[in-house]
């Protein structure tokens, strides 16, 4: 039985210490890989000032529906991809550059399972999961519009996926 | 019918905190799917119909009772007789 946990909160995290409690009390984990995605200065190095910068990205999200989600992609993860845990950290709220967003760890018993684990959540979470980006640079905020570069990442898994996954898709093509 | 309508991300900011909440008790017939109370929406404002636009409605993203659904999917109740409906941009999350 796989050990699957997610959260969508404000906090921050501390990476060793998810890593920590997702190995806790098991000798059957071989492998850890854990992800860890950071809020970086989006705008060309020569169109922002040298000194710190009071550049924001702001993330919503559907209350509800989001953790739901996530836990259910997060469970058929594990399944799809026989690993032994999997814990997901997602923030909410308005966060400066270098904090940061998002934490997927996954343990397994070897690595390749845990590496394709981890690579495919993100893949699905930047396509599907319902969150939205606005970056506010100078006062003036952006909403971040879908890339077809994730819809393409996601869609390499499927042969992988299609066994346990039914649920439509949020981006891509339009319905 | 009782309708729920929220809004996420560029809709909810287009449409203001006064309407991205929205319930609505409709006498029937009430819209059947999705698509229609979409459609119905966009007859009811400029700034409705404006935030619904998403790249030509092409792009506008929706949910049934917080599952993901499409623009065909039947407007169904839950047994309290109400529903709950969202519409948004494409995720970007990650």
């Amino acid at each position: 039985m796989s050990a699957v946990s997610v959260s969508v909160q404000t906090a921050d995290f501390d990476q060793s210490h998810e890593v920590a409690m997702l190995r806790q009390g098991r000798v059957d984990v071989g492998a850890v890989v854990s992800f860890v995605g950071i809020v970086r200065q989006w705008l060309p190095e020569a169109s922002v000032a040298a000194t710190p910068s009071d550049d924001t990205l702001t993330l919503e999200h559907y209350p509800g529906m989001t953790e739901r989600m996530l836990l259910d992609e997060a469970q058929r993860t594990a399944a799809c991809f026989q690993v032994l845990g999997i814990r997901v950290i997602h923030r909410v709220g308005t966060l400066p550059l270098g904090d940061q967003i998002v934490l997927v760890a996954v343990a397994a018993s070897h690595r390749q399972a845990a590496f394709e684990a981890c690579n495919y959540l993100m893949d699905w979470l930047k396509t599907q999961a319902p969150f939205w980006k606005k970056e506010t640079h100078a006062g003036v905020g952006q909403w971040v519009a879908a890339r077809d570069a994730d819809d393409q990442a996601l869609l390499r898994w499927q042969q992988t996926t299609d066994r346990h996954h039914t649920v439509p898709l949020v981006n891509g093509e339009s319905p | 019918m009782k309708i729920q309508v929220r809004y996420f991300a560029s809709l909810k900011e287009q449409l203001g905190p006064e309407q991205w909440l929205d319930t609505r008790t409709w006498a029937e017939p009430a819209p059947a799917t999705v698509g229609q109370l979409r459609d119905w929406l966009v007859q009811q404002s400029q700034v409705h119909a404006q935030a619904l636009d998403v790249g030509a409605g092409a792009h506008l993203r929706a949910a049934l009772n917080q599952a993901v659904c499409d623009m065909d999917t039947p407007l169904l109740a839950d047994p309290s007789g109400a529903c709950e409906v969202a519409f948004f941009p494409p995720v970007t999350g990650g």
